[in-house]
């Protein structure tokens, strides 16, 4: 019986054998075809410059293939490896084709930049999806962004329910006052972004310290509520979690499109010149 | 903001009969045929007599000689009765698949696939239907059934000569197994000459049976009688065996039942604290270490395989319809002469029918006519013990998807969270094969990094079909897949609370304008049921699966190891 099948392989070993060595044999194949059919001439730009436009439409391509679900165009996970691996083999065809890392002249400049932010915005969504919904499986729930605010809002006004028939039932505010001057402000927090970014924790942190804290003022049936409420500030802490590092994942994509557009009026711009100056 | 209401006449089973336009003659003509006469009508309720029984759910089919009436691994949900005429049991190893004319179910045409991308319903679910006073005829039956597509077969005569058959002949039932068991058809049927047929809803035949002690037993000895000459045709190990040995084999051959025998309740899931305590309380079919007299083959339900680990049981297997369990055990006896107790436990996971096969007769009737590969096979796989020598945490995985019975899913919905970006696109994927509205919700159990979504797992054995009072819900005969159809179903909500998993909604309709539709009777809003169909209608199979950017998302099919742990591999 071979174990291996269950076993996962690294995500390095993954990145490195799917995506970095089938770039690089693509790059040394593009350089030879480079030479091949810019054999004789003194500037092979032209032929790069096609290149590196055909990779482009194969990149947003992916894009298209998105919203064609419907058709038998292949799986939708191979064309975000073929994504991947194009824009691997992009980046270094780029500079080879501008022979720099920006290139000379104010609209090419732009482009360069526009390029640029295209390539690092693809960087980092491919770390931050590689790494992001592993963080998310660890905190044990599982919630679908949408319904989030409702789910924090139904939290919300279970914590302040009970403690509200607790006061009106034993007379004691000490479960009431520290709703009003703790827990009020943490659950209408909207998902508490900042620390979960970071990676902080110290509102939940020092919450259930001081929950902790309050029990020696507690009598039988206030630790009860205070148990539940220990459990909600837990749950909310996770909630928020959800919600920034789910949040942050739709935003990248939000910024990744509109920089592609941008870049592609910049390569119009420049394609219509390079013709033009042709002709 | 609601939309306008309508009010409708709310559909119950009367409603869509098998045959709209059986008349009284009819019915009194069915009434008495011998199988009927010999019925105690009085021990039938008010609301279900033989005769409104009778007048909904069966119908009067002519056949002309050539015609196939049961196709070998169609899943029919009715029973027939040969009224006038013969017709013949083709026996294994059956009719070639093309003249079996199996039609590949209905794909969209690309115009119909395309105009998804802009014809996206804004409402949600549309019914079909208007109201059924409008009459009979204006529900029309599902494509599935029986009538819908004919083949007949040329040449009946020189076909019959070549294969082993068995003539059936006026007052014979066949096809009650597969109907009321929901499994697929072990063998067709075909006209030798006109024939006139009774078909019987199994909804009918449910009735039939539970009201009528005389038909019960006719039943049961039927069942006994051809499950197991059946099981034991389709069993590995008895596939090749002459038809002397074979009969011997059915004489000696002894059937156990263990577990909760509510058949509607197969699903039975033991309570208890601990693990331990759940295990406990599973039936025993063999225990570690006791010597196996013979093999044990499943009929059907699903077992567990485990094996003793410090103070508890670890599984490492689960075996279902047809797997069988004792081989390599049986065959180390046989080649050393000493018994050998079992390695492992086998448990009944709810409700589990087993034949035993006894080692003496295993001995001189079944192994030395073994194939020498299929032996050496048997000997290192250890009953099919598929998961053995896991890591720990995949033991766990496995533990799950016993314990939660997704062991009875063909197509269960895998998500991998650790690759899961959370971006919906599988939802919006299926929203988009279907008008708009998704038929899963990415929510569901899960076991470390996996997660079971709510999503119809098109299961082995589909427990929402029992009950459904008009066979709206029912398996795609070419490939099996659980369908609801939209035509008949009355939105009773039967299949929904049978469902253990919880995958079928019940939605409000609307009709085409937009307006929902409320029982003409009741003021109550119409539903209908609705669920994951796997995209029979579209392009290249189930779009969830096609859609996810991070190949996280599988449909898995429980029984294919080899591709889920494939899969899994990939974390
Ligand atoms: S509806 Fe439920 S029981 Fe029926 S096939 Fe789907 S998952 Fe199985
Ligand atoms: S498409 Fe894949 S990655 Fe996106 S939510 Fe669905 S399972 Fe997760």
């Amino acid at each position: 019986m071979n174990k291996n099948n269950f076993q996962q392989r690294h995500p390095l070993v993954r990145f490195l054998t799917g995506t970095l060595l089938p770039g690089a044999a693509l790059l040394i194949l593009m350089g030879y075809g480079v030479r091949f059919l810019g054999a004789g001439l003194r500037d092979t730009s032209h032929v790069t410059g096609w290149i590196l436009f055909t990779m482009l439409i194969l990149l947003t391509l992916h894009t298209f293939r998105k919203k064609l679900t419907m058709l038998p165009l292949g799986a939708m996970h191979l064309w975000t490896n073929l994504h991947i691996l194009a824009g691997a083999v992009t980046i270094p065809l780029f500079v080879f084709h501008g022979g720099k890392w920006i290139p000379n002249g104010f609209l090419d400049a732009i482009l360069g930049i526009s390029f640029w932010l295209v390539a690092g915005s693809g960087v980092f969504g491919f770390f931050l999806y590689r790494n992001v919904p592993r963080r998310l499986t660890r905190r044990g729930i599982e919630v679908i962004q949408e319904r989030i605010p409702a789910l924090r809002a139904e939290a919300r006004q279970e914590v302040e329910q009970a403690v509200l028939d607790l006061a009106d039932a034993t007379g004691s505010t000490t479960l009431a006052e520290f709703y009003e001057f703790r827990l009020r402000s943490y659950f209408n927090k909207v998902c508490n972004s900042r620390e979960h970014l970071l990676d902080w924790n110290r509102s939940r942190f020092s919450l259930l310290n001081e929950i902790k804290g309050l029990e020696r003022y507690l009598d039988a049936r206030e630790m009860e509520v205070l148990g539940r409420i220990e459990e909600l500030v837990v749950y909310k802490d996770d909630l928020d979690y959800h919600c920034t590092l789910q949040g942050i994942m739709k935003i990248w994509l939000l910024v990744h499109l509109p920089l592609t557009f941008g870049l592609w009026m910049f390569v119009a711009w420049h394609v219509l010149n390079v013709l033009g100056f042709q002709s | 903001m609601r939309a306008e209401t309508v009010h409708i006449r709310q559909m119950d089973r009367w409603d869509n009969p098998l045959d709209p336009t059986m008349s009284p003659e009819q019915v009194e003509r069915i009434l008495a045929l011998d199988m009927f006469r010999n019925m105690d009508a009085g021990s039938f309720p008010a609301l279900l007599s033989l005769p409104r029984l009778v007048l909904n759910e069966t119908r009067l089919v002519e056949y002309q000689r050539g015609d196939l009436v049961v196709r070998a691994g169609d899943y029919g949900s009715s029973a027939f009765l040969v009224v006038r005429g013969n017709v013949a049991v083709i026996l294994p190893p059956g009719l070639p698949a093309e003249l079996l004319g199996r039609s590949a179910p209905k794909r969209k045409s690309l115009f119909q696939v395309l105009r998804q991308l802009w014809n996206d319903s804004r409402m949600p679910e549309t019914s079909h239907y208007t109201s059924p006073t409008a009459g009979p005829g204006a529900i029309t039956r599902s494509a599935g059934r029986s009538d819908s597509t004919r083949v007949t077969l040329a040449n009946v005569d020189t076909l019959l000569s070549k294969q082993p058959s068995v003539i059936l002949e006026a007052g014979d039932l066949f096809g009650e197994i597969g109907a009321l068991g929901r499994f697929p058809r072990s063998v067709s049927v075909v006209a030798t000459m006109d024939v006139e047929i009774l078909e019987i809803r199994w909804q009918g035949l449910r009735d039939f049976r539970r009201y009528d002690a005389h038909f019960r037993d006719h039943l049961n000895q039927l069942y006994r009688e051809r499950s197991l000459k059946a099981h034991l045709r389709e069993t590995p190990v008895c596939r090749h065996l002459a038809q002397e040995l074979l009969t011997d084999l059915e004489q000696a051959a002894i059937s156990e039942v263990y577990g909760e025998t509510d058949a509607n309740n197969p699903f039975w899931r033991p309570q208890g604290e601990s693990p331990s305590d759940r295990l406990a309380q599973e039936p025993m079919i063999v225990a570690e270490g006791q010597v196996l007299d013979g093999l044990v083959l499943i009929q059907s339900g699903f077992a567990r395989i485990s094996q003793k680990f410090n103070h508890g049981h670890r599984t490492v297997g689960f075996l279902g319809r047809n797997r069988m369990f004792g081989l390599s055990e049986a065959l180390q006896q046989w080649r050393t002469g000493h018994p050998v107790p079992s390695q492992f436990s086998l448990r009944a996971i709810g409700y589990v029918q087993t034949l035993r096969l006894p080692y003496a007769i295993l001995a001189s009737h079944v192994l030395p006519h073994l194939a020498p590969e299929f032996a050496q096979a048997a000997l290192t796989t250890r009953n099919g013990t598929v998961f053995e020598g896991l890591d720990r945490e995949d033991v766990g995985l496995i533990e799950f998807l016993v314990e939660y019975h997704y062991i009875n899913a063909t197509a269960a919905m895998l998500i991998n969270l650790d690759r899961c970006v959370r971006c919906d696109e599988c939802v919006q994927a299926c929203a988009r094969a279907h008008d708009n509205n998704p038929r899963f919700l990415r929510k569901g159990r899960r076991h470390d990094a996996v997660m079971v979504a709510t999503a119809c797992m098109h299961c082995l054995d589909p427990v929402c079909m029992i009950g459904c009072p008009t066979g709206a819900i029912h398996r795609n005969e070419r490939g099996g897949e659980v369908l609801i159809n939209d035509r008949t179903c009355i939105g009773c909500g039967t299949c929904a609370n049978s469902c253990p998993y919880g995958t079928i909604l019940m939605v409000e309709t609307r009709d085409a304008a937009g307006r929902y539709q409320h029982n003409q009777e009741t003021g109550l809003p119409i539903l209908k049921a609705t669920k994951c169909d796997l995209c029979l209608e579209q392009w290249g199979g189930p779009a969830c699966q096609r859609a996810c950017p991070r190949h996280a998302l599988l449909r898995a099919n429980m029984w294919d190891t080899r591709n889920l742990r494939r899969w899994m591999g990939w974390r």
